[in-house]
């Protein structure tokens, strides 16, 4: 009778909370990321909550394309199926106003949008048949416009959330739910150090907003929800005047 | 990259399957066998791709048990025919994917009633056999294993063996009740009860509380009526605890009921399309807006209330079908628990700690506001079958809806309740189970069964292909057995036949 989700991006953030959060919440999880330490220190945090194995560590790095199809097979062995995917994997490296650095900015783009891809097309894929299912991606607020801070994370916000869109056009019609979440800042490594965050909120509230949304409710999310009426007015300001702004 | 769900030209397809509780699904190669020949050719398809192999009979296990998620599932359901049938000694053989509801309508115009069946006759006596089912009627009448004579079993490595209780007694009761994980059945030689009458003799009763309830179970076990089944409101609390109400019944002796022959046509059996005028198949709909915990409350009080009624405890002539198939009576009424479906636990308990038991199961619900919708319970006996569910005392059947935001508390729940019969040493069932965990399956089990089980498994399938989502669910905290060869005078076919080929 539980659940059986997959969790990329796993180690840390918002990963790791939902590891915990999905345990609570009656799922056996796969958990995958690419450090195997802190991944086996989640893993073995839910479990030992729980009592009971519940949840357990697939070392992968989502760069890594040709391995996925493996790590995704050994996932879904483990759980012996699936109902939920979460791509919780993703990066935001520091950049400067001036600075136009292809390889950061490809990096990126491979770990918030080509690692999403390759793990949720299989979902996709697997969930047609089955007609049933979720598939969960962590867009962001970042991914609505386009700042002057860091262009290509913006972008690469920006793509999953037109793929997510995509996927649910395509799927909803086979009984699967494709959420896209847009958090604003959540407190974890990635927004560690960084000053004059708005509305930041801890992890383990966004994993509660996130597995709220995979049993029901609007498809896609802003977390928190202050961030709707909010991204509402961004996202309506004229390019004009929204290059002339502070952000 | 390659799909590996790609729906390539060669068949057996991908498709989705799930149990009857809808709380999994998964997808599987799908391979239909029409005959045992076809079964062998499954086996090799999927041991030369290193895939495992898990029969399905009509998808009415509530759990994972018919389930090989990402592996390959051998629907049963085209094996449906009714080889034969000996009206004078009341034999019948028939393939697997048979259904009880065929299988009656087949031999009831003779004069017989298969002398077990489930409360849904839609299950199939492949999945009947596999799962070793009981009814209502078991303490007197025992599982299906006991009225089976032998039956055909096709192994992984590729032998088509026929099993009878003398010629093979270990395979014979190692098989039966082992959710295929020794073979699949192509084919089952049952024996059938003569009924002189197509109804039964029925006695209704209210039991106030939990106290009379077990006085009306003892009371009818004393005078031996066949079937005892009683049903509580799990959400009646402090002194009511326990109310219900419970049906004997008793199979009608020759010349007893004037209609008796009459009766024994199929049409006086089918239950009927209406109730109260309104088209049963839609009885769910009218139901789903009580699924919710007051509105069950309000269900199952007034069941409790009608059933006190002077009129509705009256001793009355009933059909055998409408008695044995209370879960046709609403068809589809498991709508009533979508989208998010049920699990079912069902507590074998044996006797002396039944009614303790049973009390705190209750209580514990109602102390998480999480109490069952519906409880039924039966009286069992012990049998000789390796993984038998059945012990000397009491089941309580408990069906939860899962609402998910509540599915970690129903887990905490159902773990809670796996910890009660452990400790009064009952036992579990895997046709409903989906919780249960390889430890607790362990100890109800015991190990020297377990590794004589072990033992032989090995034997008939070395490479474990045969597997499903439940065997390796419990395989996977269930912890080393040890094999326990079997003793030099065990009667052992299955050892002979391999020295005979010299294979040894």
């Amino acid at each position: 009778m539980l659940k059986r989700a997959i969790v990329v991006g796993a180690s840390s953030g918002i990963g790791a909370a939902l590891v915990n959060e999905l345990v609570d919440s009656g799922y056996i999880v796969a958990a995958v990321a690419r450090r195997e330490q802190a991944l086996e220190r989640v893993c073995g945090d839910a479990n030992q909550r729980s009592g009971d194995l519940r949840a357990k560590s697939f070392v992968h790095d989502v760069t890594d394309l040709a391995a996925v199809e493996q790590s995704f097979a050994a996932a879904v062995a483990w759980l012996d199926g699936l109902d939920v995917v979460i791509y919780a994997a993703g990066v935001m490296p520091e950049i400067r106003e001036d600075q136009f650095d292809s390889a950061i900015d490809a990096k990126i783009v491979h770990v918030n949008v080509i690692g999403a891809i390759a793990w949720l097309n299989l979902a996709a894929q697997r969930f047609q048949i089955q007609g049933s299912g979720a598939i969960v991606g962590i867009g962001s607020v970042a991914g609505e416009r386009g700042r002057r801070g860091n262009p290509v994370y913006n972008a690469s916000k920006a793509a999953l959330h037109t793929y997510l869109e995509a996927l649910r056009n395509r799927l909803s019609q086979h009984g699967v739910r494709v959420v896209t979440i847009k958090p604003g800042p959540v407190n974890t490594e990635m927004t560690a150090g960084r000053e004059g965050l708005k509305f930041l909120i801890e992890a383990e509230r966004a994993a509660q907003g996130i597995v709220r949304a995979i049993h029901g409710g609007p498809e896609v999310r802003y977390i928190p929800i202050v961030w709707l009426p909010i991204m509402t007015v961004i996202r309506a300001i004229p390019s004009l005047i929204f290059r002339r702004m502070s952000f | 990259m390659a799909n590996p769900y790609e729906q390539t030209a060669e068949a057996p397809h991908w498709e989705a399957r799930r149990a009857w509780g809808m709380t999994q699904r998964v997808v599987a190669k799908v391979f239909r066998p029409m005959s045992a020949e076809d079964v062998v050719a499954a086996f090799e398809w999927a041991s030369a791709r290193g895939l495992t192999v898990c029969p399905w009979g009509n998808g009415r296990s509530y759990g994972d048990a018919a389930l090989n998620d990402s592996e390959v599932i051998l629907d049963m359901g085209g094996m449906d025919r009714v080889i034969e049938w000996d009206r004078a000694s009341g034999i019948v053989t028939v393939e697997p994917g048979v259904t009880i509801a065929k299988l009656w309508r087949h031999i009831l115009p003779d004069g017989h009633w298969p002398s077990v069946v489930s409360g849904t006759s839609y299950t199939t006596i492949g999945g009947c056999t596999a799962a070793n089912i009981h009814g209502k009627n078991n303490w007197m009448h025992g599982p299906i294993g006991d009225h089976i004579l032998r039956f055909t079993i096709v192994t992984p490595d590729g032998r088509i063996r026929e099993i009878d209780r003398e010629s093979d007694p270990n395979l014979f009761h190692a098989a039966i009740g082992s959710f295929g994980a020794l073979g699949v059945f192509t084919s089952i030689t049952l024996q059938t009860k003569r009924i002189y009458s197509g109804r039964l003799d029925v006695q209704p009763l209210a039991a106030a509380d939990l106290e009379e309830m077990f006085l009306h179970f003892e009371h009818h076990e004393a005078q031996s009526w066949d079937y005892v089944v009683g049903w509580i409101d799990a959400f009646a609390s402090g002194d009511r605890l326990g109310r219900g109400n419970m049906h004997a019944a008793r199979y009608v002796a020759e010349g007893v009921d004037p209609v008796g022959e009459r009766m024994l046509s199929v049409s006086s059996q089918e239950l009927s399309a209406t109730i109260f005028g309104f088209p049963k198949k839609w009885m769910w709909a009218l139901m789903k807006p009580w699924a919710h915990r007051l509105g069950m409350r309000f269900i199952n009080l007034s069941r409790y209330i009608w059933s006190t009624f002077e009129r509705n405890q009256r001793r009355h002539l009933e059909p055998h079908a409408q008695f044995n198939f209370l879960l046709d009576f609403v068809p589809n009424w498991k709508k009533v628990y979508e989208p998010h479906g049920l699990i079912q636990i069902q507590l074998f308990i044996p006797k002396a700690h039944a009614r303790r038991v049973i009390y705190q199961a209750i209580e514990l619900q109602q102390s998480m506001k999480y109490e069952s919708w519906l409880v039924v319970m039966k009286r069992h006996r012990a049998d000789a079958y390796w993984l038998s569910h059945a012990v000397d005392g009491y089941s309580f059947a408990m069906d939860f809806p899962v609402w998910p935001k509540r599915r970690g508390e129903l887990y905490e729940l159902g773990r809670a309740l796996e910890q009660m019969v452990q400790e009064a040493g009952g036992r579990f069932y895997l046709a409903k189970d989906s919780l249960v965990s390889g430890s607790s399956f362990r100890k109800s089990i015991g190990d020297e069964t377990l590794g004589r089980f072990q033992a032989l498994k090995t034997l008939l399938d070395p490479t474990g292909t045969l597997q499903s989502n439940q065997w390796r669910r419990l395989q996977r905290t269930m912890g080393h057995i040890e094999s326990i060869p079997m003793g030099a005078d065990d009667v052992y076919s299955v050892l002979s036949e391999e020295s005979e080929d010299g294979r040894d």
